[in-house]
């Protein structure tokens, strides 16, 4: 009997130091920085992307640093703006932006910010055109629901107890240590960026003709999806509204700029043979008309609305040809732009544009200049397609398939509708 | 509640083994009475609106059993039926009274309404368990007259939601046992291992196999032959895992009240012929429909033909049993076709004197675990359109690819791998590697490492556990072992964050 009194002893006993063991060392590598008990190179410095938490983990630091400058968004924003480059070193911003998030958790991640008294005075905010498409079209007379308040509470702060004693974040930690001296391992800034350097050895290995493809297949498959949809205006609206009073209601005289991401030429293609580009022009004007309606409601308030759409020579980069080793300087593929362009977007943005941005590259859109924009980025289109008509046709080809791969479906879709 | 939770490991298990011992001290009743309560209260957890469907499941069984005991002859079997239609009943109402409305609807084209019935937890099970209750009192077995027994026999927390199907007459006379009046240090560390170890197969095991799974299982158009594989290997050790982690923590949490459950896994994929993999997996269920259905229906005793026949009407049912829906029949009906296979086989090896050796006997287990993976395309797939493309990439039809960034790290070897007709894909690298090393991992555990049983087999772990002596890794209550499953249970613990549901709940 005692040999089974002793053995419980220390299996508990072992569970118990144990117990102790893997906290203490989640704490002192600090995976999520959370803690900041130690900051050693070689051993912590360099910090792991955030795979669970990721809103609560973001925010959590955001109070730490208080910025004064906020970026939010989706993945564009998170791996294509750093808050540590030139344009926005020493103004102590901060990238709040989550990669698959929509607009609700920008306005979530303001709420939370202001509660805690830490309202930042600019926001720079991407705003996400793919996200109100949708597969069917949409009543003018929808109502958009208020977003349900946040999780108050000890429950609010459960997961701090999981991000220090779990499985996960004992994994967490142990990775954060194996990537010190790896540079290319996928990483992330403290200020929340994540500058994608895994795809450094992935562009190398596959090429940025493989990269270009793979995204580009997922978001012909996406777009095609919502070719005989429509436009989720009623969203847009409540939710501009929203961040814009969220903003200016913890600080009255902030700066908040509506950013269009620069979305490459393919992308942009793929808008049209989607038949999403009338509704990429709608949603602008509800940009803009909410802009107006939350610079009357805030007159201390400075709301901005930036387009960086186009077929400049920068949305027009070449898309490097398969087996190319050749490297790309502004986009990783369609969607996500690098760190280079990046900064150039958060320099037009601040009005502190140097030398290299071409004119065309981020437009202060206002009801007056709409038509002014439109005229050209057809102009951009027609010289971008003169440049590389094989980038066009080819996301016509594409696009033109899967349109004809999804015909049946659509029209048993339509035949339950009637 | 889920075994693998939180709110179960620091907050139900420690409370409810308290107030047991502690009443358990006044009388052997006071301790039945707060185990039954406690397995109610467990119950209710999930959901408070079905605890009058088991309370009165349980009291119209009694009062049949009452009856069936009193009554004798020709009166003693109408109750016998009477009792056992109630039960079907009610098991095929919320089972598959809307899987019968569906398939009428579609052949007839009739518009039915649509009946969404929410399947009560743990229904089979309390119900199968009855069930064999009321049979055996039919047949003279049982003379339980004790209500608090009798409920505490259909409800015991351990194995109420997902079995293993108990028989009366193995637990009543543990409920009875005086000695489980105090708790006892060899229950306790016996007990707490086994808990452990299938904390350990659940959690860290089958959960980190079930994406692998689930992105196959939810894409499976065009998939290649070694994608469709590693899925399907994915799903098929993630239930094992599942399942058997499920049974060691009912055997081990049990055992802390100092009670046995009896066997339900012996390592099932090691088995070299479906008729030993049926003697293996699910041993309960297994038992329960060989001596309640395969018997009854005459079993072998009738010749050849009427034992395939019985054979498929069992599979057939079997898998009926484990779910309203046509899949599952097919998955029944398959296992079906393999025993009668195999019983055919055999006869035929038997009268050639063919005794196979060791190649036959590993021809034997690659074929049986071939024959089960590929069964289990069919129990995993909500629908045909689902099952037959990963057959389909099973069988080579869409060739072989593997992710062009392994081709990139292979140097001369993707030059042969191209030679011979292997294809790339782009993307999906990291899936396919983790994919493949979490499958390799599981089958090392799965073939090569003895099972619970055998490992705690000094301890006599389970009601009917099989003779182990000289198994690797026999466990004893040593320091060193001890360290071993404290730092198993912690990695268990550790992963409680996210509790995900044992598959076989939904059954």
């Amino acid at each position: 009997m005692d040999a089974h009194r002793h053995y419980l002893r220390w299996m508990f006993g072992t569970m118990a130091l144990a117990s102790v063991a893997a906290a203490g060392f989640v704490a002192l590598v600090d995976p999520y920085g959370l803690y900041g008990l130690a900051d050693v190179p070689g051993l912590n410095r360099v910090k792991p992307p955030v795979e669970r938490y990721r809103n609560e983990i973001r925010l959590a630091r955001a109070e730490r640093f208080r910025p004064e400058l906020v970026v939010t968004g989706n993945s564009r924003m998170e791996v294509g703006v750093d808050p540590e480059g030139a344009p926005l070193a020493g103004t102590n911003a901060f990238n709040l932006a989550l990669a698959g998030t929509s607009m609700e958790v920008t306005i979530g991640q303001l709420r939370h910010l202001a509660a805690g008294g830490h309202a930042p005075r600019r926001v720079i905010a991407g705003v996400e055109f793919v996200d109100v498409l949708t597969d069917r079209p949409v009543h003018p007379a929808t109502v958009v629901p208020p977003l349900p308040p946040a999780t108050q509470g000890w429950r609010a702060h459960v997961w701090r107890a999981d991000a220090l004693y779990s499985f996960v974040s004992l994994k967490d930690a142990l990775v954060t240590v194996a990537i010190q001296s790896r540079p290319e391992a996928a990483m992330a800034t403290l200020r929340g960026h994540n500058p994608l350097l895994q795809y450094h050895q992935a562009a190398a290995t596959e090429g940025y003709a493989a990269l270009f493809s793979q995204r580009a297949a997922e978001n012909t498959r996406k777009l095609a999806a919502m070719a005989q949809g429509g436009l989720h205006g009623a969203a847009v609206r409540a939710h501009v509204a929203q961040l814009i009073d969220t903003a200016a209601a913890a600080q009255p005289a902030v700066d908040v700029d509506l950013v269009i991401y620069p979305y490459h030429a393919q992308l942009l293609a793929l808008f049209e043979h989607a038949s999403a580009w009338p509704r990429f022009e709608a949603w602008k004007e509800i940009l803009v008309q909410e802009a107006e309606a939350g610079r009357r409601r805030h007159p201390a308030a400075r709301i901005a609305v930036h387009d960086f759409s186009g077929f400049g020579p920068i949305q027009c980069e070449p898309i490097p040809p398969p087996g190319s080793k050749a490297r790309t300087r502004w986009y990783w593929e369609a969607g996500h732009f690098k760190p280079a362009l990046g900064d150039l977007l958060v320099a037009r943005v601040l009005g502190t544009a140097a030398d290299g941005v071409p004119a065309g590259f981020g437009v202060r859109l206002e009801r007056e200049t709409l038509a002014a924009n439109r005229h050209r980025i057809a102009g951009e289109r027609a010289r971008c397609a003169a440049r590389q008509p094989s980038l066009f046709d080819g996301v016509a080809r594409d696009a033109a398939r899967e349109l004809a791969r999804r015909q049946p479906a659509a029209r048993l879709h339509t035949a339950a509708l009637e | 509640m889920l075994f693998n939770s939180h709110a179960f490991l620091f907050g139900f298990l420690p409370v409810v083994l308290l107030a047991y011992f502690a009443a358990a001290r006044r009388g052997r009743e006071y301790g039945n009475l707060v185990l039954a309560l406690a397995s109610l209260f467990f119950y209710a957890w999930w959901d408070m609106r079905y605890l009058p469907l088991l309370l009165a499941s349980i009291a119209g069984n009694y009062a049949c059993s009452l009856q069936i005991r009193a009554a004798g002859g020709a009166a003693r079997q109408r109750w016998l039926v009477a009792a056992l239609a109630g039960n079907l009943a009610l098991l095929g109402w919320y089972k598959y009274a809307g899987f019968f409305a569906a398939s009428v609807a579609q052949a007839t084209g009739w518009q039915l309404p649509a009946l969404h019935i929410v399947l009560p937890i743990g229904i089979s099970f309390f119900t199968f368990t009855q069930i064999a209750f009321l049979v055996d009192t039919a047949r003279g077995h049982v003379s339980e007259s004790r209500f608090l027994h009798y409920l505490l026999f259909v409800t015991y927390f351990p194995h109420l939601v997902a079995g293993p199907v108990l028989h009366h007459g193995e637990m009543m006379p543990q409920f009875a046992n005086e000695r489980n009046r105090w708790p006892h240090f060899d229950n306790f560390a016996v007990g707490a291992t086994i808990f452990f170890i299938g904390l350990a197969k659940k959690v860290l095991v089958a959960d980190n196999l079930a994406p692998h799974a689930n992105v196959l299982f939810a894409e499976p158009q065009g998939v290649s032959l070694l994608v469709a594989w590693g899925g399907v290997l994915a799903y098929a050790f993630q239930l094992y895992f599942d399942f058997s982690g499920y049974s060691d923590m009912a055997i081990g949490l049990s055992r802390l009240f100092g009670v046995r459950l009896p066997l339900n896994f012996a390592s099932p994929y090691k088995a070299a012929s479906i008729m030993e993999f049926w003697r293996r997996w699910h041993m309960t269920l297994s038992r329960f429909l060989r001596d309640y259905l395969y018997i009854p229906l005459g079993g072998n005793r009738k010749g050849a033909a009427r034992r395939s026949a019985n054979l498929m009407a069992t599979m057939l049912l079997g898998g009926l049993w484990h779910g309203a829906g046509w899949n599952y029949v097919i998955w029944g009906g398959l296992h079906g076709l393999y025993l009668v296979i195999a019983q055919a086989w055999r006869g035929f090896a038997q009268r050639m004197g063919w005794r196979g050796g060791l190649p036959g006997r590993l021809a034997g287990w690659a074929l049986t675990f071939a024959a089960v993976c590929v069964a289990w395309v069919f129990f995993r797939a909500p629908d045909l359109a689902t099952a037959m493309p990963i057959l389909a990439g099973m069988a080579g039809l869409h060739g072989v690819e593997l992710p062009a960034t392994l081709g990139a790290h292979l140097g001369w070897l993707k030059g042969a791998l191209d030679a011979i007709g292997i294809g790339w894909y782009q993307g999906g690298t990291a899936r396919f590697v983790e994919t493949w090393c979490w499958v390799a991992a599981a089958g090392a555990i799965a073939f090569a490492m003895p099972n619970t049983q055998q490992i705690m087999h000094r301890f006599a772990p389970a009601l009917d556990a099989l003779d182990a002596d000289g198994a690797r890794l026999a466990w004893r209550p040593a320091r060193r072992h001890a360290v071993l499953a404290g730092a198993l249970a912690l990695a268990g613990v550790l992963s409680l964050n996210r509790p995900t549901d044992f598959l076989y709940f939904q059954f």
